[in-house]
């Protein structure tokens, strides 16, 4: 009994460390742009297969959606020409120029057979400009659209990406390799590395994010949009920039917490969705603006869900997203408590 | 009959006709897309009242299961059924909405997304009623009254004549003393409860219309399938049927089938065009997203305004003749109406209000003045019921305060210091809204267009204010489209419609051009003629000294002075907490 109490434990941490990673994703963006971004999950699946590719040896097909988006960026962006051509011509320069030394990197380290934690870097590189590839084109052009039309907007990227990762990979599951292999028994469970690895990168995740908004400009510039978007701009911080900025970390953080699960659970081309609507549920428990109460969030959820699926697997989705029923209207109850003080 | 409704009446029959001229293969199509404005018109009226459903495809679950599995299992008509399914997902819904429309926030949409997928995961896990994921076949036909529709295209036509009925309900809705109350849950509580609506019964109201239109939608769809599983229930669909009512718009019912119009045809359309280019079935969905995307972006209000353009202007409803009866007021002015008994709040670790006790008196025009931060705001959203007090007691017409939205019944009208209008709809409209509390018609009536009497009594009101406030050129302008001082001006007129005997102000000439000021003057006069009492919150001296018959001043929570407009100007602790200075000095 009691090894089983300890086992569903571990099982929901891990699980709600992955969702942590992306709870973090969605408050980071919703707070500096006000979107609600259904399609974060889709970074999770992208950093997923990215990664499966990387370590088997091929080029991965991300690599073709990041020049195609920097592309359309400066097809996109050719009104610059005819204000300013300098600076036209060192942006379109600067984005042709990341296009190749992505290339480029992708097939030194592929040349290179990089452990698995330099080929996750790799990946991450590839990945997390898309987040801000997506903000140009779905965002910035229309800055004061209401959150529904953004919930939407975001529902279509998702389709597009998930049928993007079908078309280059396909739907069959790849195994990615864990960044080290066995595990350790500690008491009476069994505890594999990969949960380790899960944890650590998850704190040094949160704690980089932390120090990057206390002790950076462009982290309290971050910060300035959080809090107000227009006082922000009257500041003189580019709300554009800080848009793109927290779309970017946000698809990072989302592709590293793919590429640690993956390893449990097999990548494929609709693995993000419902880890990111996981994700959404815990963060939208502390009404998506607040970090520490989302983590306790998804451990909620991750906890819930090896719970359930122990005691009902075939109800384990019922009883998960009942249960969040009563927790939301406690609350909500709460909340209001806080807003009246 | 007016242009626009002989357009609405000729794409109707259009709409009803085509599926006899249809290939057989496009009927199906034809039926679904019906189907899913149906239930896209539902979410239409929820997003009007400002509620994002994610859960509306396992409300379409509800009304098939229930009306398939009962009608298989014992063998009883269908209509009968499906009568009972609807009601049976009614009930459900005002359950789920009686527990979680108090949520605010993303809080709603979070757990509409709960029990959406917690319902639609019940159809799969629960076996041995449901069929499982598999489902379940020999799903009866649907009989409506003894005759069995087995022939799609009159089926299809069925459906479309349901969907166009829920359209024309719902345009006339919103054009209705509901529609109107129902506007006002998208913005601020204080705006619906300062008018008299109830916000808790009309959510739910609203929330177990949108799910019944949804149910009638799944169990239309299970008789024409004949065949029941979980799929269509899912999570998907209540996605997609809210992208339907986004790209449709959710400025009018019409924006749902639109928006099902657009999805559907958009979505065939590429499946058709990319298989006989002969290409991957992947690329539709990726193009099907592309295409969203750029569609909102595009028209971010959605397509039912960029199409709503090129169309006549709707006839407007009735608003001549005779507005309601007014209320004529004695002038018995030692009739105290409100009295302030040591009223105190606090927020915290600060103390907004200490002590505050004041009476109204019938017919008096009192002003209520004082430095920012001094608590008037504050003062004011207790007496309008907004905010409960810490401490003390608050008398209104020698009866305690009751709840926020009684107030404007018992006689109490109000302004906003910001701005409160639904700036979608017209000004005539905003005003009208004033008579909320002194009209009846309900859902229903609003719904069927039995409130054609009251409401043209309301709308002449409306109109009559307007005149009143000098602003009826303006009356059918979109109301976000007014200046600002303009807005205070409806404002007020929206107040007068409700008819009170008690008018608190709040800064009213904030904003206001010189002329408008005049105009303001002379209605505040003309008011205190006819014996209405008014509490006006203002910064400008000039407006307040020159109206007023007693000042109040407020300064950090307490009243500091009080008196004739002369005294308080000469009263030395009012001119310290203006000017600054020592407070010992002035003491």
């Amino acid at each position: 009994m009691i090894d089983t109490v300890l086992f569903l434990l571990v099982d929901g941490l891990t699980n709600g460390l992955v969702y942590a990673l992306l709870a973090l994703s969605l408050v980071l963006v919703f707070t500096v742009t006000r979107v609600v971004n259904i399609a974060q999950g889709e970074y999770v699946m992208l950093g997923a297969l990215t990664l499966a590719d990387l370590l088997q040896g091929r080029m991965p097909g991300t690599l073709y959606l990041l020049i195609g988006g920097l592309v359309l960026c400066i097809v996109l962006d050719a009104g610059r020409w005819r204000r300013d051509w300098r600076q036209a011509l060192l942006y379109t320069t600067g984005l042709i120029v990341a296009g190749v030394a992505a290339l480029a990197l992708t097939r030194c380290a592929l040349a290179l057979h990089l452990p698995v934690i330099g080929m996750m870097l790799v990946a991450l590189i590839l990945v997390a400009p898309l987040g801000a590839l997506i903000y140009r084109f779905t965002v910035h052009p229309i800055p004061n659209a209401t959150t529904i039309v953004f919930v939407i907007i975001s529902v279509g990227v998702s389709m597009s990406l998930q049928g993007v990762a079908l078309l280059i990979w396909g739907a069959n599951p790849y195994p990615v390799d864990p960044i080290a292999a066995g595990g350790l028994m500690m008491g009476p469970v069994f505890i594999p590395y990969q949960s380790f690895a899960i944890l650590i990168t998850a704190l040094l995740a949160m704690g980089g994010l932390y120090v990057f908004s206390e002790f950076t400009l462009l982290g309290k510039a971050l910060q300035a949009s959080a809090m107000n978007r227009l006082g922000a701009q009257f500041c003189g911080i580019p709300v554009n920039m800080t848009g793109a900025l927290a779309f970017l970390l946000a698809a990072a953080f989302s592709a590293v917490s793919g590429m640690l699960l993956a390893p449990l659970i097999t990548a494929n081309y609709e693995m993000g969705f419902m880890v990111g609507l996981k994700g959404f549920v815990g963060g939208a428990m502390g009404g998506l603006i607040d970090y520490p109460l989302s983590l306790v969030g998804v451990m909620i959820v991750g906890g819930l869900e090896s719970t359930s699926a122990y005691v009902a697997s075939a109800y384990r989705d019922v009883l998960v997203f009942s249960l969040l029923i009563p927790i939301l209207l406690w609350r909500n109850t709460r909340s209001r408590v806080e807003a009246r003080r | 009959m007016s242009a626009r409704a002989k357009l609405a009446l000729a794409v109707s029959a259009v709409l009803l006709v085509v599926p006899w001229l249809l290939p057989s293969f496009y009927v199906g199509i034809f039926a679904y897309a019906g189907i899913y404005a149906l239930v896209a018109v539902g979410l239409v009226l929820l997003l009007q009242a400002g509620q994002i459903s994610l859960g509306q495809g396992a409300f379409m679950g509800l009304g098939a299961y229930g009306s398939a599995l009962v009608a298989r299992a014992y063998g009883i008509d269908t209509m009968i059924t499906l009568i009972m399914s609807v009601c049976a997902t009614a009930l459900v819904a005002a359950l789920i909405g009686f527990i979680t429309l108090r949520l605010r926030g993303h809080y709603l949409p979070l757990a509409t997304l709960a029990y959406g997928i917690a319902l639609a995961s019940l159809f799969t896990a629960w076996h041995e009623v449901t069929g499982g994921a598999s489902g379940l076949d020999k799903i009866p036909a649907l009989r409506l009254f003894g005759f069995e529709i087995t022939d799609d295209r009159l089926y299809t036509q069925l459906i479309w004549i349901v969907t166009l009925l829920a359209v024309l309900g719902l345009s006339r809705l919103r054009t209705s003393r509901t529609g109107r109350a129902i506007a006002t849950l998208e913005a601020h509580d204080g705006l619906a409860q300062a008018f008299g609506v109830d916000t808790t019964v009309l959510r739910v109201k609203v929330f177990v219309f949108s799910a019944v239109l949804a149910a009638l939608g799944g169990a239309l769809y299970v008789h024409l399938l004949r065949f029941v599983s979980p799929s269509p229930f899912g999570l998907l669909t209540s996605f997609k049927l809210l992208i339907m009512a986004v790209v449709g718009g959710p400025m009018s019912a019409a924006g749902g089938v639109v928006g099902a119009l657009a999805m559907e045809s958009a979505q065939w359309t590429l499946q058709d065009v990319l298989a006989r280019w002969g290409l991957s079935g992947n690329l539709e969905v990726i193009v099907f997203g592309v295409i969203l995307v750029v569609m909102l972006l595009k028209w971010p209000q959605g397509l039912w305004p960029a199409v709503e353009k090129f169309l006549p202007k709707p006839s407007l409803r009735s608003r001549e003749g005779h507005g309601l009866p007014r209320s004529v007021l004695t002038g018995n002015r030692s009739e105290v109406l409100l009295r302030l008994d040591g009223i105190g709040i606090r927020f915290g670790g600060l103390q907004a209000l200490e002590g505050v006790s004041m009476e109204l008196k019938r017919g008096e025009f009192v002003g209520l003045i004082g430095p920012n931060g001094a608590g008037k705001t504050t003062l004011f959203s207790i007496i309008s019921g907004l905010q409960r007090q810490t401490a003390g007691r608050v008398t209104l017409f020698g009866e305690p305060l009751s709840a926020g939205h009684t107030l404007v019944q018992r006689g109490m009208a109000r302004t906003f210091q910001h701005v409160q209008l639904m700036s979608d709809l017209s000004v005539i409209e905003n005003v009208a809204l004033g008579a909320y509390c002194r009209t009846r018609a309900g859902f229903v009536r609003g719904l069927f267009a039995l409130d054609a009497e009251e409401n043209r009594r309301a709308l002449a009101c409306a109109r009559a204010a307007l005149e009143r406030v000098g602003l009826a050129a303006e009356a059918d302008l979109a109301a976000g489209s007014l200046p600002l001082g303009k807005q205070r001006i409806v404002e007020i007129a929206r107040a007068l419609v409700a008819d009170p005997q008690i008018l608190l102000l709040d800064e009213p000439a904030a904003g206001l051009r010189f002329s408008e000021k005049l105009t303001l003057v002379k209605i505040l006069r003309q008011l205190q003629a006819e014996h209405v009492t008014i509490l006006l919150v203002e910064h400008d001296m000039e407006l307040v000294m020159g109206c007023v018959e007693r000042l109040v001043v407020l300064d950090r929570g307490k009243i500091i002075a009080e008196g004739s407009p002369k005294d308080v100007q000469a009263n030395p602790a009012v001119i310290s907490a203006y000017l600054g200075g020592s407070r010992d000095k002035a003491a």
